[in-house]
């Protein structure tokens, strides 16, 4: 008998929701000693019917029919306290952003206390002893300190490392990790799915491993079940899924995944349009009174950059490349050095003669949501820009039409406000929003990591298309090697503000000199299979 | 705790104490008329010759300059000069009131803090039910109510009709009480004033729980705590009230702050011997010295608020840093 089988789950979204079914007639087993992903996009019901699980369905969300049986009892017909007392105990959950998760004002020791003594009768200072023993079990040094320290004071490894060590407090047979890597560094995620899979070695028990990224289901799963739009469509070992994908629309997912092999050929030698040389930002903290401290965010950084040119700038979270291309767009002032735009150093000018510059070098952020002023009409968002330059109005919209349709929007949304759309087209009208000012030169920062992988793909190839068809210069942004793969002629890796490496991407996926490249390329997920 | 932070803390309240003598003492001249005009009057004649010397006992004849150096001067020796009116020195009648209105407004904060803790952690349990909805418009109401009204009704109900408080004063007149008797002599007559003081800020309080819970039930953290099989009730206690309590020692501190200078309308409704009573005195009579003591105190007092809220707040969260 497995030790989960959910039978024919349905779960019912409130009447005020845009569809009635989050999860749609779902079967899925979990045996002993396995682990099982559930892969899917955002809103393919994956992460609900984990909550359906632990009984943690959020306020006006029910299961409406079906079974979920766990070790042969039906948990949706258990009281409340019995689910309660299962929970922590018997299934164990951890969640995606480590920060979030860990109340921010309890100190480490007390979170991990707390669940102890919430099943057992023990001491405060049994349960910390306790605590201590699985925090050094997870890795974890310096555990005593650990214990008193509170969640900002520690790094996102460290974090979920805490989270992982409370969950198994209390050795449950089964832990529901819900993608408990997405929120974290590349590095760190490698060393975080280890963990995971070590220990669920070590104890046999039952994993079941909520992901967006095949990568990551490649290296993790001995079973996977791909949701989508509440339904499982495929369910198999992931030998034969990954092989094998019988649903066009797992063949689709698979295909999104960035290989991280280069397809583009380094460009030829033309000359450049961006010349930054020894560029240096350093931010203080504390001061007029205090001695405070200094950080330096991007320390002697060079870099060319052609039209029709992309260059990848790589690096895991606080490397600097943020900060560098704020630099560069003088959206900070740069402490030292200098930036040459056809040969005009825009580093050190003075705001009025920079002002006319200022289009031709625009930015596409992160977060297609709080990128875009969401009481702004679409039409009046990326009309803005020309606008200030001054554009007659109506000539504005009339581009405007163009530019959207470039993006692949309908033009006739001009009318409408950011909520309305996906988060990939909001990055698409981020992109229009740049567009719009003719600009010479395209910094894209991070512009497809809040994306779901299928969404993902295609934004990546609209960047790919316009920055060939308007001859752009483009600086790309990214934590992950396999998009900076798939779109950059070069690759320039930073760390801790400095460059460790950089050179035609080709070479540096074929060849990495340094070892924090090659510490990058390694803790790709799923480099191997797939 | 930071010792250089604090010391450097204390030094800016001195400056503000300044900054307030300064602006106040030229601020309070720009209103016609002046002391001696106050006293002629009270004193049923007002020949030029008797102004005069009033004016030259008093300073007032003096450049400006030269009578705001004079009264810095008195100030850095700890001194707030004198009552022109009560003849009497401003420091002492200050202190001699202060402990009163420091008396009304704890327990106007302990009051409106409780009360609309609970208030606002029972509507946030199930927001859009009829109690929540309740909540919201009782909350308004009290919010919107001008407080002199607020104190007159509550007197006329709890005092006049009912005769079950005394309307005003701080304690029995000519009752003598002593110890225990005398202590629960003024806990019956501060509940009118108090209550109305605190019904006003408990509308915040319940408002600003109820806001600050829901947004908290919602984080990552509270589903951390149920996924831990942690029991309902210290869900609720120790993981949100916690963090929704953050915010609200900021308001508590600017309560504390708008309480401390005495609450002009409601210890005069209620006659409360405090330094509210004490300022509209001194305003009716131009009395500029003791005006003058009473906004250095209130500064000096708020600024001190200021920084206990600061000092507060890093303790309750850990993430704050003083200084920062």
């Amino acid at each position: 008998m497995p030790l989960v089988s959910i039978q024919n789950l349905t779960v019912a979204l409130p009447p005020s929701a845009d569809r009635p079914l989050a999860v749609d007639d779902v079967r899925l087993e979990v045996g002993r000693n396995e682990i099982v992903c559930i892969v899917g996009e955002s809103g393919s019901g994956k992460s609900l019917t984990a909550h359906a699980i632990m009984g943690l369905l959020p306020r006006g969300v029910t299961a409406a029919s079906g079974r979920i049986l766990f070790d042969g009892q039906d948990l949706l017909q258990q009281t409340p306290e019995a689910m309660r007392k299962r929970r922590g105990r018997d299934i164990a959950m951890i969640f995606q952003d480590p920060m979030a998760a860990l109340n921010p004002v309890v100190a480490i020791g007390r979170q991990v206390t707390e669940q102890i003594r919430a099943h057992r009768a023990i001491s405060e200072a049994e349960a910390l002893r306790q605590a201590a023993d699985l925090l050094s079990q997870m890795g974890l040094k310096d555990v005593d300190e650990l214990l008193k320290a509170y969640p900002h004071q520690l790094s996102g490894g460290q974090r979920q490392r805490v989270m992982i060590a409370m969950a198994l407090s209390l050795s449950p047979q089964l832990l529901i990790a819900d993608e408990p890597t997405t929120a974290l560094d590349v590095t760190t995620q490698a060393q975080i799915l280890k963990l995971i899979k070590k220990i669920q070695a070590e104890r046999e028990m039952s994993v079941l491993f909520i992901t967006h990224d095949f990568g990551v289901v490649a290296d993790m799963a001995d079973k996977v079940a791909v949701m989508r739009h509440g339904r499982v469509l495929e369910n198999g070992l992931v030998g034969d899924v990954l092989g094998k994908p019988a649903h066009s629309y797992t063949r689709a997912l698979i295909a999104a995944v960035p290989r991280g092999e280069s397809r583009l050929p380094p460009p030829p030698d033309a000359r450049p349009l961006v010349q930054v040389s020894g560029l240096t930002k350093r931010f203080r903290r504390g001061g007029l009174f205090g001695r405070g401290t200094v950080t330096t965010a991007v320390d002697d950084v060079s870099l060319t950059l052609s039209r029709g040119e992309t260059l990848g700038i790589v690096g895991e979270s606080g490397s600097g490349k943020s900060t560098l291309a704020r630099c560069m767009i003088r959206l900070l002032d740069p402490d030292g050095g200098e930036v040459l735009l056809d040969g005009a150093d825009i580093a050190h000018m003075k705001a009025r003669a920079l002002r006319p510059l200022r289009r031709r070098i625009q930015m596409v952020f992160q977060d297609p949501f709080s990128s875009l002023n969401p009481r702004q009409t679409i039409g009046d968002i990326i009309t803005a820009g020309p606008r200030v330059y001054g554009e007659e109005p109506r000539q504005a919209r009339a581009r405007a039409a163009d530019i959207l349709r470039l993006v692949g929007l309908n033009p006739e949304t001009m009318n409408r406000l950011p909520h309305e759309f996906s988060g990939g087209q909001r990055q698409r009208i981020g992109l229009a929003r740049a567009l719009m000012l003719k600009p010479d030169v395209l910094i894209a920062d991070e512009p497809v990591s809040a994306l779901d992988v299928t969404v993902q793909a295609q934004v990546l190839q609209l960047l790919d298309d316009v920055r060939r068809q308007m001859n752009l210069a483009m600086l790309f942004i990214t934590h992950d090697m396999r998009v900076a793969a798939q779109v950059c002629h070069r690759v320039m890796v930073m760390r801790h503000g400095k460059v460790v490496e950089s050179g035609p991407t080709r070479d540096i996926f074929a060849r990495p000199c340094s070892d924090y490249t090659k510490a990058l390329l390694a803790a790709i997920p799923g480099r191997q299979s797939i | 705790m930071k010792p250089r932070y604090i010391a450097m803390r204390l030094v800016k309240t001195v400056l503000v104490a300044i900054a307030v003598v300064l602006l106040s003492f030229f601020l309070i001249r720009l209103a016609p008329g002046d002391a001696a005009t106050v006293m002629a009057g009270q004193a049923g004649y007002a020949d030029e010759a008797y102004m005069k010397s009033l004016r030259v006992e008093y300073g007032l004849d003096q450049p400006l300059p030269v009578q705001l150096w004079k009264y810095m001067d008195t100030v850095a020796h700890g001194d707030l000069g004198t009552s022109y009116v009560l003849r009497r020195p401003v420091l002492s009648l200050i202190l001699e009131r202060l402990p009163n209105t420091l008396l009304l407004d704890a327990f106007a904060l302990v009051v409106a803090a409780a009360g609309g803790i609970w208030l606002g952690s029972i509507a946030a349990r199930r927001p859009g039910s009829v109690l929540d909805s309740a909540n919201t418009i009782l909350s308004m109401l009290f919010y919107s109510v001008p407080q002199f009204w607020l104190g007159m009704m509550m007197m006329l109900l709890f005092a006049v009709w009912l005769g079950w408080l005394p309307p005003f004063g701080i304690e029995t007149m000519g009752a003598d009480y002593t110890g225990l008797a005398r202590m629960a002599d003024v806990a019956v007559h501060i509940l009118l004033p108090g209550t109305t003081l605190a019904l006003y800020f408990m509308a915040s309080y319940a408002r600003l729980t109820r806001t600050a819970m829901i947004e908290v039930a919602d984080q990552d953290f509270v589903k951390t705590a149920r996924a831990k099989g942690i029991s309902e009730r210290q869900v609720a206690r120790r993981h949100i009230l916690r963090n929704a309590l953050i915010p609200l020692i900021t308001f508590a501190g600017l309560q504390a702050s708008i309480l401390v200078g005495g609450n002009v309308l409601v210890e005069n409704v209620f006659s409360w011997p405090g330094v509210g009573t004490l300022a509209y005195e001194a305003v009716t009579s131009r009395d500029n010295p003791l005006l003058l003591g009473i906004f250095i105190v209130t500064a000096i007092l708020v600024s001190l608020f200021n920084l206990v809220t600061d000092i507060a707040y890093s303790i309750a969260d850990p993430r704050v840093e003083l200084g920062r």
